[in-house]
């Protein structure tokens, strides 16, 4: 008699199951990146300036140009930032190194176009000469793309020439600043400014040029895959999501300062808020331990739990073994995080400790001060809640990582509006501090139900099979890529001829 | 009326003894419409229609079993609310017991807003945390990712012809249980209207017997695998309003497996003998055939190794082998690799797919060595052309072939797997033309007396009607 019970055969040979999160282990680590340099070169930048006795306008305006082209050329990267992070660790996984070469080319045009869109809008009707109008636009431009680089370099694990570059970046554009200081280009306007912003150009320009020499040589070969990656838009929309939230959070607090009583103008071309600015910038700084510390950890101890628990879930062991490397990576992931968390604690609470003669040293406000304190608090929590953001991500959990930046943004933006509408001065830097605590508390909240249903994630939210994806992105990114197929396939047939 | 077909694994794409009883039950009752459900395991393979489909099948549905692959991971409905009777219900059914309540799951299963599709329950924390309260009370020593994995491909497919959407009938008539019976199950329950089980073989035995057999799967899951069969044949033994069997051996059977004795029915084959009753042709020698699909149950290495026998003895009689080779190739190859072995080329033929009539005047013997078989139609059809039959005692051969009240044997019983005891009957048969001859007789006797189409059609006629009457709550 017929039936089909041998017809199960094959679906029961067919078991399905991504061992691939091994292959993203390190690209999550790559989203601080640019954000650590920032921090770094704004107060680097801030000190130095701090020692020249200039007009203090003219200082002024090239530290907000530098402000500005930093923190809005990271909320424009965010977005795609993670999206070609994971596109990258995928495609060295699978070995396609031809398409790391194409890959970049395709993201630096899409953000060259925006940024360049972006800058002309925003300088069109501001009252600066044309010349510093240029500079400004052509440093944020390279600022985008630098970020964008960033992310191919620090996928394939090039640190050492990253802080290089950035060391001799800076080195040249502080020579060049006390040199222009005295030997002035005689721009008819704000020559100072001009001076400095041109300086600080040129270093950059060394920085970029230093990766992009590094990269077309580690990445020789292309393929005509150039925009395979707007695939991943529709994929890893959840990426893009964190990533944009997380930076948008990040410097809420720091535009919503521009619009409220702190804000001060420059020559009608930016408004920011130095004394809050300057603060929380300093208080970013305190945190960046933690990044490397938790870095380190996590690549050397837990990375070994983490892949005993997947590798023994994937293979032929019991469930009684499985749950015991569950709970080894478990202790290790808490004893690492709370390691962290005290290290850290320690040194925020010396920092607040010591900031009262370390800022009558620096001569800096008292107000300046007081915001520091405040926000070195709230940076603290708010780099524990990024660190248990890149834990999630590590685990891929994008939804749960997205809820976490989404949510720090609104409370950010909410909270620091609040306090600065209708609280007293003394009160600034609260509404960040209290977000950020907020947000912690909801990602160890996240972290710990996850952790608690891991097996459960583990086993049973894996995809049962692999669907065929066609949404709007990747048919765009089949149309370009086709595109550009076509500009390429033309090529060869000529030569041949 | 409309009735509801539904069949697995045969009628229309696959030839054999249940398709042409369905095609036979539909082209006898051309007064009704016919909607036919076809149950295929997969879309890869390519399926062509096996028969000339009667003018009164106003639709064929064709659902893959392997479909599922088409459900979206979007979910409909996360980790669902349930009240304690449905969890323990599902309980039930991922512990594979026999008790499951279908009818009960049938309803949850078929409200996707409640519970959402096969992949949302299948990838929630009540299965998940369920299914490991059952790996760990008894089988916490068995690889775990296996069993959870075996769960659910187990149960997959299953909730996926649940969750189908129910083809419009007054009466749903199923031609076995397994898949095709809890589907049916599903629509009878979905549109409230009654259902009749046709079972030829006995589904849950004989998916126990492949799966004794099987080498795919090993372990605790052979038995995993024959509980879930004979769980979900349950659906349709309690569902169904009337449940028919060829015979009584399998009629005691179903009984046995919990089907209510009132709804059990005999409704013997039947043919139309008179279509079949083809002039003997003379011819010199004698000839041996068998009426078959060539498939392992068939048995046709045994039947090879008897022919090979009586060969040896009576070298001038001729085979053949009737019927499609095509349904499992590497199977035929192996059967064209012995005859080739065994130097019989010249004299057992493989015809193919061929019509019946244009041979059955020619042969003298019918034989049939299958290991499992129903209610075999090609008896029926080789006795409506005076032909004896030897054959394995299996299915209800032996009552069909041996002595009764009104006719003497109307054929041979051999052992199973025995190509000396086939062999033995077949030479008996070769030496004696007068016992042919008698068999013969008897047997078109026999055919016009129990297995004729008549009866057949009276009798389902009968169970249209009631069950079109039956009112439903």
């Amino acid at each position: 008699m017929a039936g089909i019970g041998f017809a199960l055969k094959r679906m029961f040979q067919k078991e399905t199951f991504s061992n691939r999160a091994l292959a993203y282990l390190y690209s999550s680590f790559i989203a601080a990146g640019p954000w650590i340099l920032s921090v770094l070169s704004i107060n680097i930048l801030l000190f130095v300036l701090g020692l020249i006795n200039v007009n203090i306008d003219e200082r002024n305006l090239f530290a907000a140009t530098i402000v500005y082209s930093f923190i809005f050329s990271q909320i424009l990267v965010a977005p795609i930032q993670l999206i070609i992070t994971r596109y990258i660790s995928d495609n060295l996984y699978m070995k396609q190194y031809d398409r790391i070469k194409s890959t970049f080319i395709g993201a630096n045009n899409l953000t060259l176009v925006v940024s360049l869109l972006v800058a002309v809008i925003f300088f069109y009707n501001k009252p600066i000469p044309i010349y510093y109008k240029i500079l400004s636009t052509y440093l944020f431009m390279i600022l985008c793309m630098i970020w964008i680089l960033m992310i191919f370099l620090s996928a394939v694990k090039n640190y050492q020439l990253i802080s290089k570059a950035y060391a001799v970046g800076a080195i040249v554009s502080t020579i060049l600043i006390f040199v222009f200081l005295e030997y002035p280009i005689p721009f008819e306007e704000l020559t100072i400014s001009t001076n400095f912003l041109f300086s600080y150009v040129i270093g950059i320009s060394i920085i970029f040029i230093m990766f992009l020499f590094n990269f077309f040589s580690t990445f020789f070969k292309s393929d005509v895959f150039r925009f395979d990656y707007i695939s991943y838009i529709g994929k890893y929309a959840s990426l893009g999501f964190v990533g944009f939230f997380y930076t948008l959070g990040l410097w809420s607090d720091n535009i919503i300062m521009w619009f409220s009583k702190y804000q001060v103008s420059i020559y009608n071309t930016y408004i920011f808020a130095p004394y809050y600015d300057n603060a929380v910038f300093m208080a970013y700084l305190t945190t960046i331990p933690t990044l490397v510390l938790f870095f380190v950890v996590i690549e050397t101890d837990f990375y070994m739990t983490y892949k005993n628990y997947y590798g023994q879930a994937n293979s032929g062991e019991t469930f009684k073994v499985i749950d015991l490397s569950k709970k080894i990576m478990t202790r290790s992931l808490t004893y690492n995080l709370v390691y962290t968390f005290l290290a850290q604690a320690l040194i925020t609470i010396t920092f607040i400790f010591i900031s009262r003669p370390l800022f009558k040293l620096m001569n800096f406000n008292y107000l300046i001060r007081d915001i520091f304190r405040i926000t070195s608090i709230g940076t603290m929590f708010n780099i524990f809640a990024f660190v248990i953001i890149l834990v999630l991500l590590y685990f891929e959990r994008r939804a749960k990582a997205g809820i976490i930046a989404f949510v720090f943004f609104i409370l950010n933006a909410s909270l620091s509006y609040y306090f600065a509408k209708y609280q007293p001065i003394e009160y600034a830097g609260f509404g960040f501090t209290i977000a950020s605590i907020l947000t912690f508390f909801l990602a160890i909240i996240l972290l710990s139900t996850f952790i608690k249903h891991l097996h459960y994630t583990t086993f049973a939210t894996q995809p049962i099979y692999l669907e065929e994806r066609k949404d709007i992105f990747t048919k765009l990114a089949d149309k370009l890529n086709k595109h550009s197929n076509h500009k390429y396939n033309k090529a060869p047939k000529d030569k041949t001829k | 009326m409309t009735i509801c077909m539904i069949a697995e694994g045969s009628y229309p794409y696959i030839a054999g003894g249940v398709s042409s009883w369905i095609n036979q039950i539909i082209s006898s009752f051309p007064q009704h419409d016919f909607k036919v459900v076809s149950i295929m395991p997969s879309r890869r393979e390519k399926i062509e229609l096996k028969y000339k489909i009667p003018e009164n099948v106003v639709n064929i549905r064709t659902i893959y079993l392997d479909d599922y692959l088409n459900i979206k991971h979007r979910k409909i409905k996360k980790n669902p609310k349930l009240t304690q009777e449905e969890k323990n219900e599902l309980i039930k059914m991922i512990r594979i017991k026999k008790d499951v309540n279908w009818d009960f799951l049938v309803k949850l299963f078929t409200n996707k807003r409640r519970i959402g599709s096969a992949i949302d329950f299948l990838q929630s924390k009540f299965f998940f945390y369920e299914t490991l309260n059952f790996y760990n009370e008894k089988y916490d020593k068995e690889i775990f990712n296996i069993f959870f994995w075996t769960i659910r491909n187990m149960l997959l497919p299953l909730i996926y012809l649940i969750q189908q959407e129910s083809e419009k009938a007054d009466i749903y008539h199923c031609a076995s249980t397994g898949y095709a019976g809890i589907l049916a199950t599903s629509f009878s329950i979905q549109s409230n209207k009654p259902y009749v089980l046709s079972e030829h073989g006995i589904y849950g035995r004989e998916r126990e017997e492949e799966l004794l057999k099987a080498k795919w799967v090993t372990g605790i899951y052979k038995k995993f695998w024959i509980d879930f069969f004979y769980s979900i044949s349950n659906a349709a033994y309690n569902r169904a309003h009337v449940i028919t069997s060829l015979f009584n051996a399998n009629r005691e059977i179903q009984i046995k497996l919990g089907v209510n004795r009132k709804k059990t029915e005999i409704t013997p084959n039947g043919i139309n003998y008179d279509k079949l009753n083809v002039e003997r042709i003379e011819h010199e020698g004698i000839n041996v055939g068998s009426i078959l699909r060539v498939v392992p149950i068939k048995d046709i290495m045994t039947m090879i190794r008897a022919f090979s026998i009586v060969h040896r003895i009576y070298p001038d009689v001729k085979f053949y082998i009737m019927g499609p080779s095509d349904e499992d190739a590497s199977y035929a190859t192996q059967c064209f690799n012995l005859v080739k072995l065994l130097n019989l080329e010249d004299i057992v033929i493989f015809t193919g797919r061929v019509n019946i009539k244009e041979y059955l005047g020619k042969l003298d013997i019918l034989v049939l060595t299958s290991i499992s078989e129903g209610q075999p139609l090609v008896i029926l059809e080789g006795w409506a052309a005076k032909i004896p039959f030897v054959s394995t005692d299996v299915g209800s051969c032996r009552d069909l072939l041996e002595k009764d009240n009104f006719e003497g044997d109307c054929g041979l019983v051999t052992k199973l797997a025995s190509p000396s005891d086939t062999a033995k009957a077949i030479i008996k048969l070769i030496e004696n033309p007068e016992l042919r001859k008698e068999m013969g007789e008897n047997g078109l006797k026999r055919v016009k007396r129990l297995y004729n189409d008549k009866v057949l059609i009276k009798s389902y006629n009968d169970i249209y009607n009631r069950l079109y009457k039956m009112k439903l709550k």
